[in-house]
């Protein structure tokens, strides 16, 4: 019985080769660009002594100590300008790079938790006069620009030249000086970059709750307080726990804050400079090991909460759900919204805000840009390094967005349309670069095309171009917004509207074309011009990989690399400025136009 | 031979048994229903026909030919789905002609056809409309368009009244068999509704936990069912357990608490003495006009009644238990009441326990 079954079932796979090929493709393609990476450091690491390499580098006060190094707050009397000052400057402990990586995730991730957590009960579930906007403003650093983003938190806690202490001081006359650095300063950065991914997963997730289990609660005498606490907040759990996971994971890959504040003393730091001599250092042990911790640790977390939150899937069991009616705010309750909400969404949009400041400033060396100029956005096309690399970002994209397209419609399709565990493993394979770090990736595809058969190939970023690498790197970092905006437009559709095709004759390819794809147009759409954006503002591969062929004339790099190689240069800060301007106005229109189609799906899980 | 023959065809999803080796014969020309609660497998069945599903075992097999592992889009066994699945983005029109497209049909011709069909279907004049600007009603007539158009051997109907209300249904149902009659097709209905299944279909078969419990007539599974369950699904029925303590040619005696019940012997089950039985006997064979005729009276109080407009549905407590008589109005019984009711022996079924 048992052998007939599975022998009918090859059967009939194989007299279906659009099937057997939209599984196939995609897990070959899978498998050789984003497994094999993501073995290959492991891999090398087994080849050589891994007992001892883990032995020197836990034994190494660099990577790993006991005494801590520095104060997280000092505060002490300077004199400034020819005055004395209190300074308070927070600069954080260090306790070598590996345990840094993982205090500082932990802090990031527990306040924007927090953080994100409270703001969305706050704007779902309430109504008051202004909900609106605040909604919006919350929203805002969700559309970040790579370098430029942290370049305006240091310069806004700068305890000489920022803005903040310069209002303390000199408008406000109030003899101190606050001053943010090191640690401290990219845990701040990230906070106010990263609760957003919190904020909008936990709203989702209530917005989805079923109005009539509140309406219930209520209806059985719970205070408001009592639905929150029995209702709404065990419902909104596996947004909260998706939310707090992934700014866990990318906390610890991110590269662009720890440049900005120039700490070195962490991972992502740690294996970006390892390729500033890649032929050696991208191999050193030290920086395999950290990339399998990084890989190992995301992997666990990813697949730990995709459990989770497929167990938790209960937001709406019963039929008819009701839409969630927000709950009238109490006049002292909006008074308190706007006292310390208010400020505090404001504070956070100051990256934005500053991210275009910069890029219309002329010189901005004190708190205050000392004049504006559009003549950035001029530098910026005109400059023979950044126009090639915009030049190259667009060709990148491009590129990768047409090969995300048809591996995500074949993914899509083959695992909501093929049962079992071809089609979950399928499926985790494509969402899973949501949670790898892009460093490991970088590290992954280095090791991949500099070793044979790609070694030497036009695949080499050392001896080639990086192009290829970069591009196939984005194909698989990006891939998951694609693979859930297709997602959920075929989960829309019901089998039925296919089969009714094939049943009257169609082939399944042709009934995929003819029937499947127009009616999930929009989404593939919306899931585009976001994978599209996504892809030139990356930053990891383009960081690490963009200048493995040096950055001269006709370079290889894309924007986000030049990013980084500009920010400390005369005039170049304000270029980066300008294409952290423009990256934002991109980010704007794409996540307004997938929204407005879409109907607010969310690219991270729980919606 | 049969036209279709769906032979020892078992299918399992994961731990659930969905079709335990079903075996069908259905001629050329015949409007048999597949009846049974949700769950049962009847729409994994007509799926399998339609190639949409492959069985683990079993073939199907159609004028002699084993269809089993042919694609579905080469078989000409063509379904209307149960929620009509018209396509959103073509018109009433492209819906139609999409299957005589993919045949390859000339244009001149497809228009022709298309308009054979919709007359057919009584939908003139609404080629250029999209289906959400169509009724219920109206989409179901494409769906059922869609699928004549193209000829085909065997339709296939899954539940494709259920989504219309009730008055509806009904119209449709009559209308549905008239066209299938007058067009000659094979076809396949599948339906939870008894009613439904007994009103439009030649021949039906219901199905439980993926068996066929019965094949027949509706008259003769109405009137002869072989076990409990085709026996309370087709038709209300009262199930009264028993043990019986003598047994003839014809009928059995059995013992319900003090009481002694005489009811018609099943053909198709050995019953001895003593052993646990379930007697059937339907709400609308119990009367309370009792004569000699009757074999089985009793005392019954009436403990709540429904009012269904020709007739009243009484709940009674007797002897044998709690009983539902459905009494022709004006049936001049009220709350408390206690009236004397009788059944002949010859209406009550007696299956042994399972």
């Amino acid at each position: 019985m048992r052998m007939r079954k599975i022998r009918n079932k090859i059967h009939f796979l194989f007299s279906d080769p659009f099937m057997l090929f939209s599984t196939i493709f995609p897990l070959i393609y899978l498998a050789i660009f984003l497994l094999i990476p993501l073995a290959l450091p492991l891999s090398e690491l087994l080849k050589s002594n891994p007992m001892r390499i883990a032995e020197l580098v836990f034994q190494n006060p660099r990577y790993v100590s006991t005494k801590p190094i520095g104060n997280v707050i000092s505060i002490r009397n300077v004199v400034f300008g020819g005055s004395n000052i209190t300074l308070i400057l927070l600069s954080g402990v260090s306790y070598g790079s590996i345990i840094n990586s993982f205090i500082v995730a932990t802090i990031t991730m527990v306040v924007s938790t927090a953080v994100g957590t409270l703001i969305a009960i706050v704007l779902t579930l309430y109504d008051f006069p202004g909900r609106r906007f605040l909604q919006v403003l919350a929203m805002l650093p969700l559309f970040a620009a790579p370098f430029a983003s942290g370049y305006v938190v240091r310069k806004f806690f700068d305890w000489r030249y920022g803005l903040l202490s310069y209002m303390i001081d000199n408008v406000l006359g109030i003899p101190v000086r606050i001053g943010l650095e090191g640690l401290a300063g990219v845990v701040i950065a990230q906070i106010l970059g990263l609760y957003v991914i919190v904020y909008l997963n936990v709203s989702a997730a209530i917005a989805n709750i079923d109005y009539t289990l509140i309406e219930q609660a209520q209806n059985l005498g719970s205070s408001t307080f009592r639905v929150l606490k029995d209702v709404v907040l065990p419902l909104a759990l596996p947004g909260i726990a998706t939310g707090a996971s992934l700014t866990f994971i990318l906390s610890l890959e991110d590269i662009a804050n720890p440049i900005v504040f120039g700490e070195d003393r962490l991972i992502s730091y740690e294996i970006f400079r390892s390729f500033q001599d890649p032929t050696t250092g991208a191999r050193s042990p030290a920086a395999l090991l950290m990339t399998v911790i990084v890989v190992l640790v995301s992997a666990i977390i990813f697949i730990l909460i995709r459990g989770y939150v497929s167990l938790k899937s209960y937001a709406s069991i019963g039929r008819g759900a009701k839409p969630l009616k927000p709950f009238k705010l109490s006049r002292i309750g909006t008074a308190i919204v706007y006292l310390f909400l208010l400020p505090f969404l404001l504070f956070s949009s100051i990256p934005q805000i500053g991210v275009f400041v910069l890029a219309f400033s002329s010189r901005w060396y004190s708190a205050l840009p000392e004049g504006f100029t559009s003549d950035n956005f001029v530098s910026m096309l005109t400059d023979p390094i950044v126009s090639t690399a915009i030049r190259n970002s667009l060709l990148y994209s491009i590129t990768a967005l047409g090969i995300i397209l048809v591996i995500s419609i074949l993914i899509a399709y083959s695992s909501t349309r093929a049962r079992g565990a071809i089609s979950y493993i399928l499926d985790t394979l494509a969402t899973i670069p949501v949670a790898i770090p892009g460093i490991a990736i970088a590290s992954g595809f280095f090791l991949l095309f500099t070793t044979p058969p790609f070694k030497n190939s036009v695949f080499d970023p050392v001896v080639y171009s990086p192009g290829i690498a970069i591009t196939i790197a984005y194909t698989i970092r990006r891939m998951p917004f694609m693979v859930r905006a297709i997602y959920a437009g075929l989960q829309q559709i019901p089998t039925s509207l296919e089969e009714a095709a094939i049943n009257l004759g169609a082939s399944r390819f042709l009934a995929i074309a003819t029937v499947i794809l127009p009616a999930i147009a929009i989404n593939i759409f919306g899931g585009a011009i976001t994978t599209f954006v996504y892809c030139i503002s990356e930053t990891s591969v383009g960081v690490m990989l963009g200048g493995l062929k040096g950055v001269s004339i006709g370079h290889a790099a894309p924007i986000t690399f030049v990013m980084q190689n500009y920010l400390e240069t005369p005039q170049g800060t304000q270029i980066v400025g300008a294409l952290g301007a423009v990256l934002i106005v991109l980010q704007l229109i794409a996540v307004t136009i997938s929204t407005f189609l879409l109907k607010g799906y969310s690219v991270f899980g729980v919606r | 031979m049969a036209f279709l023959e769906i032979l020892g065809v078992s299918k399992r999803f994961g731990n659930t048994i969905a079709l335990d080796n079903v075996t069908l014969h259905i001629d050329k020309g015949e409007l048999f229903a597949i009846l049974g609660p949700s769950g049962c497998g009847k729409t994994t069945l007509l799926r399998i026909v339609a190639g949409l599903e492959v069985p683990d075992t079993g073939r199907i097999i159609v004028n002699g030919v084993d269809i089993t592992f042919e694609k579905p889009q080469n078989r000409k066994a063509v379904m209307v789905f149960q929620n009509w699945a018209l396509w959103p983005h073509m018109t009433v029109f492209d819906n139609i002609a999409y299957g005589l497209k993919i045949r390859g049909v000339p244009k001149d011709e497809i228009a022709r056809r298309v308009k054979w069909a919709l007359e057919l279907v009584k939908l003139e004049g609404l080629e250029k409309r999209y289906p959400h600007q169509l009724s219920g009603g109206q989409q179901q007539r494409v769906a059922l368009a869609r699928a004549i158009v193209v000829e085909p051997e065997i339709l296939l109907l899954d539940e494709p009244l259920s989504n219309l209300d009730a008055r509806l249904r009904i119209d449709m149902r009559e209308e549905l068999r008239n066209l299938i009659k007058k067009l000659g097709i094979t076809a396949i209905y599948v339906t939870h509704d008894q009613e439904e299944a007994m009103a439009i279909a030649d021949r039906l078969a219901v199905m439980n936990k993926g068996k066929v419990m019965q094949i027949g007539t509706p008259t003769e599974i109405y009137n002869n069912p072989k076990n409990v369950f085709v026996a309370t699904f087709i038709g209300r029925a009262n199930v009264i357990n028993g043990v019986a303590t003598r047994i003839d040619n014809r009928y059995i005696e059995a013992r319900i608490g003090n009481k002694l019940i005489k009811a018609v012997k099943t053909a198709n089950e050995e019953i001895r003495p003593g052993d646990s039985i379930n007697i059937v006997i339907r709400p609308h064979h119990i009367s309370t006009k009792c004569d000699n005729a009757m074999e089985n009276r009793f005392t019954g109080r009436v403990i709540g009644t429904s009012f269904l407009g020709n007739a009243i549905e009484a709940e009674m407590e007797t002897d044998i238990g709690i009983l539902t008589v459905l009494l022709p109005e004006p049936a001049m019984v009220g709350n408390k009441d206690s009236v004397e009711i009788c059944f002949s022996a010859d209406k009550a079924l007696a299956f042994k326990s399972e």
